[in-house]
């Protein structure tokens, strides 16, 4: 029987196998995390990603999206489920999980000594990032001995005037508008759950309107408008302040009547990589040490309480759950806006049109 | 080509077009067709021809900018093209080298620039400022006409290229027959060079229109709170509210809508040209 293959041939297979052969031989699928990119995305790779991949083989292949809910659907749709890990945030999980499209988490694995506080551990999604809405401005454009303290401001042209900008979407600024009608924080919800409540926040928003400049849809706009001074005040994700204020720009954010989210990552159902998608969750988000890491590069809390053991009180100050600031503002209300956001949208749409 | 025989072909090209319509198949019918599945619940469509329905509203704003888009950007790019068919060599490279570069710049960062220009801050305000023509920054950016400026920029070149390519190949002894036969340099232009060239501006106008119709990330960044476009409207849907149906919906009422109109004004400038399109050399 003659060998089909010569000896040189053999012998390079045999080369090329054993390069190969560490790799294979762990079978190490990678872990697809989705996110919103940027900064965020890069913070993650290098805080969690890269150590993550050194300790235990599997490799985390970071991936930028738009959206969130409607890209988990669509891949539910037609059953191509390319993230292991996606991002959901507020009404994003509760849609989700009615409609099965995500994964229960298995919280003795990831947290079995409870370390993560309550709001963080939801059924399918852990709470990875509390963000804040608020109000930055430029502090060099507020008039002579005026202090700006928050939304009464913000809708008071007269005292305090200047091209303002706001998201263009009814989510958020209808509470925003309630807390500028006197309002408390903390009885926005209550108040906006009724017909009548509805009608006082559009209302409210009606003497505003004219004095917005632009209705911002993308999270760099605020910060681009207000270095240029093209607005003076805007909502913003509070995140993006400091990279500004590092810039040399005025700016401050007021944290009064601002609105504290939830960023959370869940594992949508059939994830090719559920076992590295968990490991990888826990790896990142229930390591103090890691968390207080992140936040020193991005103002984010978390939800692991230890974290702040690791962080100087300078980058804890900036963080939105920080005792200073979490009492000015209010909690998003994510259930308010699953059952409502169809319908105040399409008032919202005629709204922007009168 | 070696599957089919000469005989075939020579009979009956239109076998050449079969790779380019499989691609449009799969690329573009089916996905078309998945979409308008989302797109049948009626009361979505009576909903949208009721009074006061707001997409409607956006819907007409959309139709209207893109004629006013596509009707500047090809009275602008005429001109140009005609130039371009009148310059030679070092001259006409360059001229071409000017027009072509920016279509190789995002339209991201070509957007960008113009909020730069037209800011309070900006270039325009500036040089406003410094010549006293006015005391207070004036308000160009998150305008209508920010808008029209930023998507002419950006459209332009196309226009004129498609222009130019129609105009390069008309022969110049025409226009010379028509002066030598009486015709001022005004009834040369408009009843032989225009009319030969009506084609390529009706074409470059319908792919103007037709771009125009889609833009989002242009309106959204420099535009005003008046300048929310249907495309704006059926990413929110698709991406925030999830309202598929609602989505799905808009974008045929876009597509038919666009194509009817298209098809009107078609024939409509036809008809307006029929006297010098018609006899002699098409």
């Amino acid at each position: 029987m003659k060998l089909k293959f010569s000896s040189r041939q053999l012998s390079c297979g045999f080369i090329v196998a054993m390069a190969i052969a560490p790799g294979a031989a762990k079978a190490n699928d990678p872990v697809v995390f989705a996110s919103y990119g940027g900064v965020w995305a890069d913070t993650i790779k290098e805080v969690c990603g890269v150590p993550f991949e050194k300790e235990t083989g599997i490799p985390v292949h970071t991936v930028a999206t738009d959206n969130s809910i409607a890209q988990i659907r669509i891949q539910q749709m037609t059953k191509n489920v390319q993230w292991d890990i996606a991002p959901t945030e507020g009404d994003a999980v509760i849609i989700a999980t009615e409609n099965d499209w995500l994964e229960p988490l298995d919280w003795d694995y990831i947290d079995p000594e409870k370390k993560i506080a309550d709001v963080g551990r939801m059924p399918t999604a852990i709470g990875a990032v509390a963000y804040s809405v608020a109000i930055a401005y430029r502090t060099d454009k507020v008039p002579e001995g005026k202090t700006f303290t928050g939304w009464k401001d913000f809708w008071n042209v007269k005292e305090f005037p200047g091209p303002r900008s706001l998201r263009n979407t009814p989510v958020e600024n209808l509470e925003f508008a309630l807390i500028a009608d006197g309002v408390a924080p903390a009885q926005v919800y209550d108040v906006l759950d009724t017909k009548e409540g509805m009608d006082r926040a559009f209302k409210k928003m009606d003497e505003i309107k004219e004095h917005i400049t632009v209705w911002w849809s993308s999270g760099q706009q605020p910060p681009q408008m207000l270095a240029t001074g093209n607005v003076y005040y805007a909502t913003t994700f509070n995140g993006r302040v400091s990279p500004l204020q590092a810039e040399g720009v005025p700016v401050d954010i007021s944290w009064n009547g601002a609105a504290i989210e939830m960023s959370n990552y869940s594992i949508p159902r059939h994830a090719k990589n559920k076992e590295g998608a968990l490991k990888f969750i826990k790896f990142c988000w229930n390591d103090p040490k890691r968390l207080a890491e992140i936040a020193k590069k991005l103002p984010y809390s978390s939800f692991n309480n230890e974290m702040y053991q690791y962080l100087d009180d300078e980058y804890a100050r900036k963080l939105p759950t920080h005792p200073q600031n979490v009492d000015k503002q209010f909690n998003y209300n994510a259930e308010f806006w699953a059952k409502n956001r169809k319908q105040v949208q399409a008032r919202w749409d005629r709204w922007r049109l009168q | 080509m070696g599957l089919m025989p000469p005989s075939l072909l020579r009979r009956s090209p239109v076998w050449l077009l079969v790779p380019a319509l499989l691609f449009m198949a799969v690329g573009f019918v089916i996905p078309l067709g998945e979409v308008a599945q989302w797109a049948t619940t009626l009361d979505l469509y009576t909903q949208f021809f009721l009074p006061g329905d707001p997409y409607r509203h956006i819907m007409i704003d959309t139709f209207t900018l893109s004629v006013g888009v596509a009707l500047l950007t090809v009275t602008l790019a005429y001109p140009v093209a005609y130039y371009l068919t009148r310059t030679r060599g070092v001259s006409q490279k360059l001229l071409l080298i000017a027009i072509l570069t920016p279509l190789w710049v995002s339209v991201l960062i070509r957007t960008y620039g113009w909020i730069v220009v037209l800011g309070r801050t900006g270039v325009v305000n500036t040089f406003l400022l410094a010549i006293n023509a006015t005391d207070q920054p004036v308000q160009l950016l998150y305008t209508r006409f920010a808008v029209y400026v930023a998507m002419i920029q950006v459209l332009l070149p196309i226009a004129v290229l498609m222009l130019y390519s129609a105009m390069a190949s008309i022969n110049d002894t025409f226009v010379k027959a028509a002066r030598s036969l009486g015709a001022s340099p005004v009834n040369a232009f408009r009843h032989v060079f225009f009319p030969m060239t009506a084609n390529a501006v009706i074409a470059s106008g319908i792919l103007v229109f037709v771009l125009s119709l889609g833009f989002f990330i242009t309106p959204a960044l420099v535009g005003g709170p008046n300048d929310v476009l249907i495309s704006n409207v059926i990413q929110t849907q698709v991406n925030e509210t999830m309202d598929w149906e609602l989505a799905a919906t808009l974008s045929v009422i876009l597509l038919v809508g666009g194509g009817l109109l298209v098809a009107v004004l078609v024939a409509f400038v036809r008809k307006a040209l029929q006297a010098d399109l018609s006899g002699g050399v098409k």
